[in-house]
């Protein structure tokens, strides 16, 4: 098709001679090269190391001005105390080690104002505390009523009493009732009570009885909860990473560690942004170790040749130093998704070194020296090479016009960096192979990847097409089901401390990851507001500033009454007793056990039966030992443990009166109506919200009423929206420019068109296997595709070129290009799949989407290119011998 | 399972009953004059109460059946029955249908009369004395006495009381000064509840109550 002569209409002709008279003017002086190139990279590197920057704030990867931040901003600005938040998760089995954790925590907390901004323990506060009765639901409520009913008699004695002889005194009375057949309620848990604290004396671990505890009992763990907001004015590589590790420290002073009956954990946007971050930066060190790793593999086994290796790793060292600091100057941070420049730049920078270093070695063949042969090589793929660098720039800036910054930033970031590779791989690899004084070339080296070539796409191109024909149209269909996942939390490391706690939090109940946010005009039409809210299909329920007021009072201030009538003797005895001494105290102990050992068995409640028993073995125990007047006392000191701090709390609690609204602390206050007196309503939806489906139509519904409101569900959809919107046009972009730039630069339509093939195949198989193996289109991986449309056409440009240099399909496929193909398509490879070990999920999918879309790529411009090309030929020659007949037939007729 | 009628909530009752049935009523301690004229005071409800009890012992042989029959109205009078029924049932007790609510009044009240009948066998030997009427917490008072006899130590019995109608009634009976009759009720109803239905309770009570 083209001949030698043809080379002339090689791309660029003056950018070839432009790097030729480089790389001669670099392989004269090689030392000076290096050693100016060395005082850059180090100038390069201090630079970055003052100036490198990660904005993980995922909220600011994308435009502020779109409609649904400025709502969620206006949302915060008048909430000013719900974001940023650590959520600070505390669980314990007993009610009293919970509440004194989180009243130790929050004070502790509290004297670090370098740390802490605002401290706020929800349930903590004195008022609920008092009110907790009103705010137990109506069964609990009278769960609670019953349960001190039942220790009427042994409250009202030890009121009377402080001591175990007062108690004692009741269980000789619940004795008598025995004896006579009957049963007395609320011995067993008494008995049981002071049966576990003699038995825990006796075994040596002395606990006390937990008062607070048999007040109000509760089922399964305890959460209390405690709110912090950190200082804000780190300048750090790992955001709030001094208020987590602060926070951390605080609670490990105070003692709350694993072995602890209290387990503190940490949840909350802070949180869960610092675990994202670090997953992020975990993974990526990781990933830029492996890709190295395997690199230098690849191409110890494809290349075998050191001086090739090291100049290409000496190439890619330097692109990466450089494109950091230019990434600082040109965009001045990394985010989340641009960070992964580097993995990027490892795959992608070495091609070019390949290419040259392949290229040499093939030149080498012919006897030549180093030096010539490194500007014949640079002669030969500079064009090549120049023609794929714009492309992959242009596929990494078509994000730029798109309103997903964050990607742009990728863009611009991952284009410098190709210049920056090109430079380099003419800069530092050749100087590097100059220092070399001969050149040992391998021979007789068999070519697995010409064999290849050689076998499918040339022997039965037809058969490659028309397979590629089929698959493509079934890639076509598949494309039709492609999801796109918006969620921020699917993106994140499941196993992290942070996303576990949210979960478990979730399912208490205690916080809605996934309400929308409405805000009424104020307190009054909240009601309204809310009600009509709740009545939305896609609705479950809906909370208003109103529901943080108990409901019921009525009905359970009554019950409340009545414990405070039926307590009265226990609350406000008439009179009371001296505390015994130690000997009337052993008394009263020796009284009551002898009196059980005196028993009869008997009929009557056997559970009753048996923990007198129990009892009274526990204080034949207690009598029975050395010092029996000191064990006695000791007994005493774990019955009666705080129960006076239980009783006060009793008295409170009994004596409440109704609340409204405006009786809430002002703490609550404040976080349900903001200062501008809007009210914060509350939505919860009904449908699985990882359901894109059910969640677009939760978050329109709640529109229709409330059109300003926010929360994830709101900004999810936002954030959704405006990806396909981008990602569709970032596709556009990328076919449009890379194909006007074929045409201009091949100046061949046909050309042009077939080198479109390979990318778009691959485009479409990629969205089609993502498909298969249900993984979605995400915040990170959307990038693949226009990636693809855009790096993806580097291969099919070397062969193409090589082909119309060469003139012939047998010459190019035994030339260095294909070899060099492979060779750089596997280390990309290698490289992106490096990604996928990170435990970021969406760095994770990212880097499995881009290892498909690179095998597939490779199947499509080594296989089906080939084919395309050969079968084109095939037809061009038989046009040619139709025209030369044609021609010979005008001329007979003539 | 049974509802306590034991001696820790009666005991009181039991030696209060234990009174002499021969020997004059005892005297009461503070200098009110108890003419039996309405409006009594409390204290004197409490008087009439055990001179009641007193009458019923010293009289010729009745049953079981005859001294719950004799005791029932003395109960109704001095007792808040409706009150104290209520209260035992707790939140049930607003969910109920007047007939039903009269059921459980009445069931109480026998149950109540029968609790005394049953013990008026031999007790005798033992007086009541009023020491002091005090005024206590939300419009109530306090009637303090004790049981006193020869053999064995005071028991302290106190009434909590309030006004019905210009009348006073029984709202809690502390035996030993401290065991609320009232907790005792609501904790034992509630154990019932937790087993029966409402309907199955009332007749359990119902049943209880004849049995000597």
């Amino acid at each position: 098709m083209t001949g030698p002569d043809e080379s002339e209409r090689a791309p660029a002709n003056f950018v070839v001679r432009a790097l030729t008279t480089w790389v001669a003017t670099v392989v004269r002086h090689p030392v000076a090269t290096l050693l100016l190139v060395a005082a850059l990279t180090a100038a390069s590197l201090f630079h970055s190391s003052r100036t490198v920057r990660m904005n993980s704030d995922v909220s600011t990867l994308l435009s502020q001005e779109e409609p649904f931040r400025r709502d969620y901003n206006d949302y915060v600005a008048a909430f000013p105390q719900l974001a940023d938040t650590t959520l600070i998760v505390v669980t314990s089995n007993s009610l009293d080690q919970a509440n004194d954790a989180i009243v130790r925590l929050r004070d502790a907390l509290a004297q670090r104002p370098d740390l802490i901004a605002t401290v706020y323990a929800p349930g903590s506060e004195e008022f609920f505390r008092d009110h907790a009765l009103l705010y137990l639901d109506p069964q609990a409520l009278n769960r609670v009523i019953e349960g001190l009913a039942e220790a009427q008699p042994a409250l009202a004695a030890l009121a009377v009493d402080e001591s175990l002889r007062g108690l004692f005194g009741q269980l000789e009375v619940a004795l008598d009732n025995l004896e006579d057949g009957e049963a007395a309620p609320g011995v067993v848990r008494l008995a049981d009570l002071v049966s576990g604290a003699a038995e825990s004396l006796l075994a040596g671990k002395p606990r006390k009885i937990a008062w607070a505890d048999e007040f109000v009992r509760n089922d399964g763990e305890i959460y209390r909860l405690l709110i912090v907001q950190g200082q804000t004015d780190f300048d750090e590589r790992i955001p709030s990473r001094r208020l987590i590790d602060g926070i951390r420290e605080v609670v490990k002073e105070l003692g709350l560690t694993a072995d602890s009956d209290v387990r503190v954990r940490l949840t909350g946007t802070v949180p869960l942004l610092h675990d994202e971050q670090v997953a992020l930066q975990q993974g990526l060190t990781l990933a830029v170790l492996i890709s190295v790793v395997l690199l230098t593999a690849l191409l110890y086994f494809g290349v075998r040749s050191l001086p090739i290796i090291a100049g290409t790793l000496a190439s890619i060292l330097v692109s990466l130093t450089w494109t950091t600091s230019f990434a600082m100057i040109a965009v001045g941070e990394f985010n989340v998704i641009s960070a992964a420049f580097a993995v990027l730049l490892i795959g992608l920078g070495d091609d070019f070194a390949l290419h040259v270093g392949l290229r040499c070695e093939d030149e080498s063949r012919r006897g030549t020296p180093v030096r010539t042969t490194l500007v014949r090589a640079a002669a030969g793929v500079g064009g090549a090479i120049s023609l794929c660098a714009l492309t992959s720039a242009i596929g990494f800036l078509s994000y730029v016009p798109t309103r997903y910054h964050a990607l742009a930033d990728l863009g611009i970031i991952s284009a410098g960096g190709m210049f920056i590779s090109l430079i380099v791989s003419f800069t530092v690899f050749p100087a590097v192979l100059a220092l070399i004084p001969s050149w040992s070339a391998r021979d007789g080296e068999t070519n697995v990847t010409s064999s290849l070539i050689d076998q499918l796409p040339m022997r039965y191109p037809g058969a490659v097409i028309a397979v590629s024909a089929v698959l493509t149209v079934a890639a076509i269909a598949a494309t039709s089901q492609v999801r796109f996942d918006f969620s921020n939390l699917s993106m994140r490391d499941p196993e992290s401390e942070s996303m576990t706690t949210l979960r478990d939090v979730q399912a208490q109940g205690f916080a809605t990851d996934y309400a929308a946010i409405v805000l009424a005009p104020d307190l009054a039409s909240s009601v309204e507001l809310g009600a009509r809210l709740a009545a939305l299909p896609q609705v479950a329920s809906v909370e208003t500033p109103f529901d943080h007021v108990p409901a019921d009072q009525a009905a359970k201030l009554e019950l409340i009454d009545d414990a405070a009538f039926f307590l009265e003797p226990a609350l406000y005895p008439t009179f009371e007793k001296t505390p015994p001494d130690a000997s009337e105290r052993l008394a009263a102990l020796t009284t009551l056990k002898d009196r059980i050992a005196a028993l009869p068995p008997q009929r009557g409640d056997a559970v009753a039966q048996q923990a007198i028993r129990r009892l009274g073995q526990a204080l034949e125990g207690v009598a029975g030992g050395a010092d029996p007047m000191g064990r006695v006392g000791e007994l005493e000191s774990l019955v009666i443990s705080d129960l006076g701090t239980r009783m006060d709390w009793l008295r409170e609690a009994l004596e409440v009166e109704p609340i409204e609204f405006a009786d809430l602390p002002e703490g609550v206050r404040t976080r349900l109506v903001a200062a501008d007196g809007r009210a914060r309503i509350a939505v919860v939806p009904r449908g699985d919200m990882s359901d894109v489906d059910e969640l677009s139509s939760f978050a329109a519904a709640v529109a229709t009423i409330a059109p300003h409101a926010t929360g994830r569900p709101a900004v999810e959809m936002g954030i959704g929206g405006l990806v396909v919107a981008s990602f569709q046009l970032a596709i556009v972009l990328a076919l449009s420019m890379v194909s006007v730039l074929l045409l201009v630069v091949l100046r061949d339509v046909a050309d042009a068109l077939m080198l479109l093939i390979p990318i778009t195949m691959a485009a479409l198989f990629t969205t089609a296997i993502g498909v298969l193996i249900g993984m979605p289109f995400n915040m990170s991986n959307v990038v693949v595709i226009p990636l693809v449309l855009g790096l993806g056409v580097d291969t099919g440009i070397h062969l193409v070129l090589r082909f119309r240099e060469s003139g012939s399909m047998a010459e190019m496929v035994a030339s260095s290009t294909p070899r060099a193909a492979v060779l750089s398509a596997l280390t990309t490879l290698a490289a992106y799949s490096s990604l996928s070990v990170s435990g970021h999920l969406g760095m994770r999918s990212l880097g499995v989407l881009l290892s498909i879309a690179m095998v597939c790529l490779m199947f499509t411009s080594l296989i089906v290119l080939p084919a395309v090309i050969v079968a084109r030929q095939k037809w061009v020659d038989r046009g040619k011998k139709g025209q030369t007949w044609v021609a010979g037939a005008k001329r007979d007729a003539a | 399972m049974v509802l306590a009628t034991g001696s820790a909530a009666s005991g009181g009752v039991d030696s209060a009953v234990e009174s002499s049935g021969v020997a004059a009523p005892t005297a009461v301690a503070a200098a009110v004059a108890c003419d039996g004229v309405a409006p009594q005071s409390a204290s004197c409800v409490i008087e009439s109460l055990h001179r009641l009890l007193a009458k019923v012992t010293a009289g010729p042989e009745l049953s079981f059946e005859e001294r719950c029959d004799a005791l029932t109205p003395g109960v109704v009078a001095a007792f808040d029955v409706d009150f104290m029924a209520l209260k035992s049932l707790g939140p049930h007790g607003g969910k109920l249908s007047d007939a039903d609510r009269r059921r459980w009044v009445d069931a109480f009240a026998r149950f109540t009369a029968a609790t005394y009948a049953r013990r008026l066998g031999g007790s005798r030997g033992r007086g009541f004395e009023i020491l002091e009427e005090r005024p206590a917490r939300k419009d109530t008072v306090l009637v303090r006495g004790q049981v006193v006899g020869s053999d064995k130590a005071p028991v302290s019995i106190d009434y909590r009381m309030h006004q019905v109608g210009g009348a006073w009634k029984i709202v809690d009976v502390y035996a030993n000064g401290t065991i609320s009759q009232l907790a005792l009720r609501r904790a034992e109803v509630a154990s019932l509840l937790d087993k029966m239905s409402f309907e199955e309770a009332v007749v359990y009570v119902e049943d209880v109550a004849k049995v000597p």
